[in-house]
């Protein structure tokens, strides 16, 4: 009887979430489908005269284009680099803001949460001039300046550091003192203590911060400042090269936009099959048994 | 090492927290620091660990000033009350860190965390974590890994109050017979005066961040040199009365409502104040078969070897110490002796002793 009642639950529990998630599975497998068509019928791939049919392999002949792969690689070097860029900055900041007493604290918490809130378009214009700036600067300019790559990743690493800094201060306020004291009086330096002792009690938090910022940097989300501060298209990411695609090409070729876009997809579903098992346990409480 | 603390003070914005500290730890020497919570304990040891920096005062060892030397070039050791060990490394891991900041070669690591491991019987545990340790399992790698870089002074913060009663009488034997046998100065934190009493060759006796008295278990048990010092040191507490100091011819009595107690020369107050506690401790009154005083049982206190018995007298409660099978129970009327010998009174105002 027991047997019983506890499967039916579990076939409705399955039933809710199938329900749930048929909109987006349709909506994946159109994407899909529709890369490999002339165009569709709902989900049918239909030739001219709508029948069955249509098959082309036309949508992904952007493949050939070497500026997709050179897009590609900058998107990767792009998204890196905020990755990097945001985790270890936070992870400092993080830190400093937690442990730390300063003139200024407070105020930098304050300013931090604010800059936050703050919409980043508002600033473009601003952003605009600095980067200008930069790119006078001798040797510097070449790599940091308007129309670089480092310049427009800097520009969105900066835009992602105030959430980061503040992630990572709860993270490590979560952190027991007496810890980092042991590390200390065991013949720690404070940076080391903060390496080989509180780093590691905070792994969950500096992996979720990673993967969404590599996301934030990869997907569409970070349009606006590579969109805004880099004209030359060999030096753009895969974001601007889908846009491009859009405002462009006249009439529009759905069929292609869906391709590159799930071109771009592949890898961030690709890690998330892979890490699937961290991920989980990161939403479960991360560290265990911090006596 | 010695260990001096001179006028030593710490604020935190502008509260003090400890104030005015002196102290001598003696090479070799076991001393407690006792207080209740709250009272500066862990800030004194922090500020000897080298985590804090007294706000003012200097702190000695051996003689050097070491208020700007950082905890890592200090050589100590410390237990912490959570043990504070890494959950990330293994009990091998935890033990060998302090070696390995060092950079002691591998082999040497190696041996040493072997030796700590059997000697405080962690061989078995060894590749465990220490989320997967018991409480007294911990404890000991929290031990051992204060104890692996041979420091020349071991700092305890209440090391034992997270363990159930009987671990923590094994333990306490255990730390006294190694801090014995290795001769460290050592200071021990604690709010439970059983474990100062039984462990420490010294006790300093804290109170709202000032020191309130230091010696010997002896002599703070026996002597008292203050009312707090009375209140806290003993088990049961000692009895503290409100009482009159009269003197008749050559005789000095203590008047508790009605009663007139005779004191005897030896526990004679120097000199007199207007307003007098006499203290006296339960062990020290005791149910009387003739002469005493008539008194009534307020509450009796089953304790398996004794019993304390709490009555009334003179609008006071007087607890003594009876063995058990007395027959008696609340409401009986019960006579009482005090044994003066053992008295001491103190100023009310200032809780100075007046002997
Ligand atoms: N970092 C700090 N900042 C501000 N106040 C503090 C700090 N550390 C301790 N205090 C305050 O100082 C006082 C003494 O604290 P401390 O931890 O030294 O007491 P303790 O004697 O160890 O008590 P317990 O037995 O509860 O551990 C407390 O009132 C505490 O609130
Ligand atoms: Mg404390």
């Amino acid at each position: 009887m027991e047997k019983l009642s506890e499967w039916t639950t579990r076939i409705a529990l399955v039933l809710i979430l199938v329900v749930v998630t048929l909109p987006i599975l349709l909506g994946y497998a159109w994407l899909l489908i529709s890369t490999f068509s002339l165009r569709t019928f709902g989900l049918m791939p239909v030739n001219a005269r709508g029948e069955l049919g249509g098959f082309t392999l036309r949508n992904w002949s952007f493949l050939k284009d070497p500026l997709i792969w050179q897009v590609t690689i900058n998107t990767l070097v792009f998204a890196l680099g905020i990755t990097v860029g945001v985790v270890f900055l936070s992870a400092l900041a993080g830190y400093a803001l937690s442990r730390m007493s300063f003139p200024g604290r407070r105020f930098t918490l304050t300013l931090t949460l604010l800059l936050h809130a703050f919409p980043s378009i508002t600033l473009l214009l601003a952003i605009y001039f600095v980067l200008r700036w930069i790119s006078a600067v001798p040797i510097i300019g070449g790599l940091l300046g308007y129309n670089t790559l480092g310049g427009v990743t800097l520009v969105s690493t900066a835009m992602q550091l105030p959430l980061g800094i503040w992630l990572m201060k709860g993270f490590f306020d979560n952190v027991p003192w007496d810890m980092e004291r042991a590390a200390l009086i065991d013949g720690c330096s404070r940076l080391r203590a903060w390496w080989a002792i509180i780093l590691p009690q905070i792994r969950p938090g500096i992996f979720a911060l990673a993967i969404f910022s590599f996301i934030q940097g990869w997907g569409y989300y970070s349009f606006l400042i590579p969109y805004s501060f880099m004209i030359d298209q060999t030096r753009s990411t895969i974001s601007t090269y889908l846009n491009n695609m859009i405002s462009t090409t006249s009439p529009v070729n759905y069929g292609q936009v869906a391709a590159v876009g799930l071109f771009q997809l592949i890898p961030v579903l690709l890690f998330f099959l892979l890490a699937q098992k961290s991920l989980l346990r990161i939403f479960s409480g991360g560290t265990k048994g911090a006596a | 090492m010695r260990v001096r603390l001179n006028n030593v003070s710490k604020n935190f914005d502008g509260t003090m927290v400890v104030k005015n500290l002196n102290l001598n730890i003696e090479d070799g020497e076991f001393m407690a620091l006792l207080g209740p919570s709250g009272c500066g304990k862990t800030t004194t040891l922090l500020m000897i660990a080298g985590i804090y920096r007294p706000s003012e005062g200097t702190i000695e060892f051996d003689g050097r000033i070491v208020n700007r030397v950082p905890a890592k070039d200090r050589h100590l050791g410390m237990v912490f009350q959570s043990y504070a060990l890494y959950p990330h490394m293994t009990v091998y891991e935890n033990l060998a860190f302090p070696l390995t900041i060092q950079r002691k070669p591998k082999t040497e690591i190696r041996r040493e965390v072997i030796q700590m491991a059997e000697m405080l019987g962690l061989t078995e545990v060894l590749d465990r974590k220490p989320g997967m340790l018991s409480g007294g399992q911990q404890q000991r790698v929290a031990l051992g890994r204060a104890l692996i870089k041979k420091p020349r002074l071991l700092l305890f913060d209440e090391p034992l109050s997270n363990l159930d009663a009987r671990l923590r009488v094994t333990m306490r034997a255990e730390i006294k017979r190694l801090q014995k046998e290795l001769s460290i100065t050592t200071i021990y934190v604690t709010h439970d005066q059983t474990e100062a009493l039984t462990m420490a060759d010294r006790i300093a006796v804290m109170r709202d961040g000032a020191l309130e008295a230091v010696g010997p278990a002896e002599m703070l048990y026996e002597r008292p040199p203050t009312l707090f010092t009375a209140e806290f040191i003993g088990h049961p507490p000692m009895n503290l009365l409100d009482v009159a100091l009269e003197e008749r011819g050559e005789e000095v009595y203590a008047r508790l409502g009605a009663l007139l107690l005779k004191i005897p020369r030896s526990r004679t107050p120097r000199r007199f104040a207007s307003r007098v506690k006499m203290g006296i401790r339960p062990q020290h009154v005791t149910l009387a078969r003739q002469g005493g005083y008539p008194a009534k049982v307020y509450l009796i206190e089953p304790q398996g070897n004794q019993d304390v018995i709490i009555c009334d007298i003179e609008g006071a409660h007087v607890s003594l110490v009876a063995a058990p099978h007395h027959n008696l129970t609340m409401g009986d009327m019960v006579n009482i002796a005090f044994h003066m010998e053992n008295a001491h009174f103190y100023e009310s105002d200032s809780g100075r002793s007046l002997l």
